[in-house]
């Protein structure tokens, strides 16, 4: 076999994201395990150590008068030797890793959130199930909602690959371009915490998604898609479902965050920014361009459009997904989406609304382009838009 | 009308920077502050109106001052700006006002007197950019400089140090704020001989105001034009460098000279600051020559 074809081969037996297999060494499946470790190259890593230091710290968190509790608690749990928590299989990076038992996991991994969430908000928002669509921006805004013990089951919604433009806003390496972007956060999921449930929908939004939508019936949609018409069907979805929506948008340094509680109110379309008949026309995928880039505007809300924005748009004839985005944006509005899901999720004070986070504002920073500039670049577009 | 000067600014002069040209002393204060600098500042705005021609002694009270439904500068949110003679040889009536109208907590753009005179005519370019001005930087984004006045005494030099000592109080600030201005079309020409079109960016065709009534003259129109004070200096140096005109080009360095007297080097723009250095040289070699 010639050195290309190997690298050929070798490339294609790369695993995407393949369902972690758990192993609880307690005497019952050893055998199992016994094949894992003799069939396949794995790594293994095992953090018991540390895994007993939180835990005693967490179990017992007053060191001054808990000392010997601590100490009984730890060599309680260091006498459980393989059998306590879980040996998991990570196909994709060929690891075995042990993990805590699942509650002690939860415990651990939100460990320092306590008393900034009391641990029944958190035992809520532990039982989330989430559905995200988009996983450019929406992928940062998983990586909150994850790392913030939110959701105990995702529905992961994308078509697209990864390549290595996206490297500037999504978490990702040079060694996962070409993965499939639902692979790559399904891998973070997994790795941050094995126990959670996760459906995938390789094709996006399509219709087929509303099966898994209806089995799994989503606490909120946290939507980030690029095409206009699915945005509208997600909507579609949401109002029919009383399924309160999410949506994230990065203009430049600004973002504007989306709240639509479908659960609690009938929302106008967008939040009223598109009339129910244009609506309905961008469900149909009946528009033209100019329609569309009309709509667009419309619903990012013109203003918020930085000029520099503006003459990428219409230097390139791009579409949205190509528009230029910054990656501190895409971690500053997941952000904003993970405080709003977590508020909706506790049944606290979360209007629907469009929401804007500057940081121009905040820090008072300098506007990079003159008047004559805005205004030459403002006119500009106003035309393109009409054309 | 009875203008006393000083007698109500004297206390609170707050400019202590040190300029080469500089004959008047400039106070600045809210009406809620000192209700007779307002009434004063009032006074000035009256009477300079009247002389101009845009309104006649009718539509002033009987304190001098513009009726309070002609004159649409005032409130809570309205920074008042005098300027009193400062040297002794100069006339204590020789003084000049203006007025800044920030957009008050909750406001929007309909809060400007300026923005209500012109949003008609304003271009859908322009909307947008004031929109997304205050989208970007809040309610002090886009603020108004309105009412500015001389007395009878006072040249139009004291309506330039009052706008350079606005100005560069953005520049020192780094403000990112922007000027929305109404100015009569008389002094929108005497500015723009003054600055160059870089710095006075006109958005809209003159616009007329008070139509038929008959304290104000119809003759009045009032120019919308937008300044970006944080860059003034920049914009002025833009158009010395790009005009071939001589004599234009001699007017607007003096204007540069002037708008930067008193800014401390490093908040002027190394280009300008440059350029400026070597105007002094080049004055220095021959008052030497």
């Amino acid at each position: 076999m010639t050195l290309e074809a190997r690298l050929g081969k070798l490339t294609q037996d790369r695993i995407g994201w393949q369902q972690p297999t758990h192993y609880k060494l307690d005497g019952t499946a050893d055998g199992d395990f016994d094949s894992l470790l003799d069939s396949n190259y794995v790594s293994v890593i095992d953090p018991i150590e540390e895994i007993i230091d939180d835990l005693s710290e967490l179990r017992h968190p007053n060191i001054q008068t808990d000392i010997a509790a601590r100490a009984q608690y730890r060599s309680r749990l260091a006498d459980l030797g393989l059998s306590y928590g879980e040996w998991v299989h990570l196909p994709w990076s060929r690891t075995v890793v042990r993990y805590p038992e699942q509650q002690d996991h939860r415990d651990l991994r939100t460990f320092r959130n306590q008393h900034l969430v009391t641990a029944e908000e958190q035992g809520t928002l532990n039982e989330a199930s989430i559905a995200v669509f988009g996983l450019s921006v929406g992928s940062n805004i998983t990586d909150q909602l994850v790392q913030s013990g939110i959701g105990d089951t995702y529905v992961l919604g994308d078509f697209d690959r990864l390549s290595p433009t996206n490297l500037n806003r999504i978490r990702a390496s040079m060694g996962q371009v070409g993965l499939r972007k639902v692979d790559i956060m399904a891998r973070k999921i997994s790795e941050i915490d094995p126990y959670i449930t996760q459906h995938h929908l390789h094709e996006g939004y399509t219709d087929a998604a509303n099966d898994v939508l209806d089995r799994v019936q989503p606490n909120i949609i946290i939507e980030e898609v690029d095409d206009l018409s699915t945005k509208a069907r997600l909507r579609a979805y949401a109002a029919k479902h009383a399924t309160p929506l999410v949506m994230v948008t990065d203009l430049g340094e600004k973002s504007i965050i989306d709240v639509e509680r479908h659960d609690l109110e009938e929302v106008k379309p967008f939040n009223g920014k598109v009339s129910q008949g244009l609506f309905e026309d961008l469900i149909a995928d009946e528009l033209s361009e100019k329609e569309k880039r009309s709509a667009l505007m419309k619903i990012a809300g013109m203003r918020h459009v930085s000029p520099r924005i503006i003459e990428s748009a219409m230097d390139q004839n791009r579409t949205l997904g190509g528009l230029p985005q910054l990656g501190a944006t895409a971690v500053a509005g997941a952000s904003l989406a993970n405080t709003a899901t977590r508020e909706i999720l506790l049944g606290r004070k979360m209007k629907s609304g469009s929401y804007v986070q500057s940081p121009q504002r905040s820090l008072k920073t300098q506007r990079p382009t003159t008047l004559k500039q805005d205004l030459r670049t403002y006119q500009k577009f106003l035309q393109f838009l009409k054309s | 009308m009875n203008i006393e000067p000083k007698q109500h600014i004297a206390s609170i002069d707050h400019y202590t920077g040190v300029r080469e040209n500089e004959r008047y002393a400039i106070s600045q204060f809210y009406e809620q502050d000192n209700p007779e600098g307002a009434i004063l500042a009032q006074q000035i705005q009256g009477e300079s109106y009247v002389a101009a021609g845009y309104v006649y002694p009718s539509a002033l009270d009987e304190l001098g001052r513009l009726q309070p439904e002609l004159d649409r500068s005032r409130g809570d949110n309205v920074e008042y700006y005098i300027a009193a003679a400062k040297h002794p040889e100069m006339s204590p009536r020789n003084m000049g006002s203006l007025r800044v109208i920030t957009i008050p907590e909750g406001g929007s753009l309909e809060d400007l007197a300026a923005y209500r005179y012109s949003k008609d005519i304003l271009s859908d370019e322009v909307e947008l950019l004031l929109q997304s001005l205050i989208a970007e930087h809040g309610r002090e984004g886009v603020k108004e400089i309105c009412a500015l006045a001389k007395t009878n005494e006072a040249t139009s030099l004291v309506s330039f140090e009052l706008l350079r000592e606005i100005t560069q109080a953005a520049i020192r600030e780094k403000s990112e704020e922007k000027w929305l201005i109404t100015f009569t079309s008389h002094a929108h020409d005497v500015f723009m001989r003054r600055y160059g079109a870089s710095v006075m960016q006109q958005v809209g065709e003159p616009v007329p105001v008070d139509v038929g009534d008959e304290r104000t003259s119809d003759e009045l129109r009032l120019v919308p034009t937008l300044i970006d004070p944080g860059h003034l200096l920049e914009n002025i140096l833009h158009d010395i460098q790009t005009t071939r005109v001589v004599t234009e080009k001699i007017r607007l360095s003096n204007t540069l000279v002037f708008m930067a007297d008193g800014l401390n080097e490093s908040d002027i723009p190394a280009e300008v600051l440059e350029y400026i250095q070597r105007i002094k040289e080049t004055k220095q070699q021959k008052a030497a020559a």
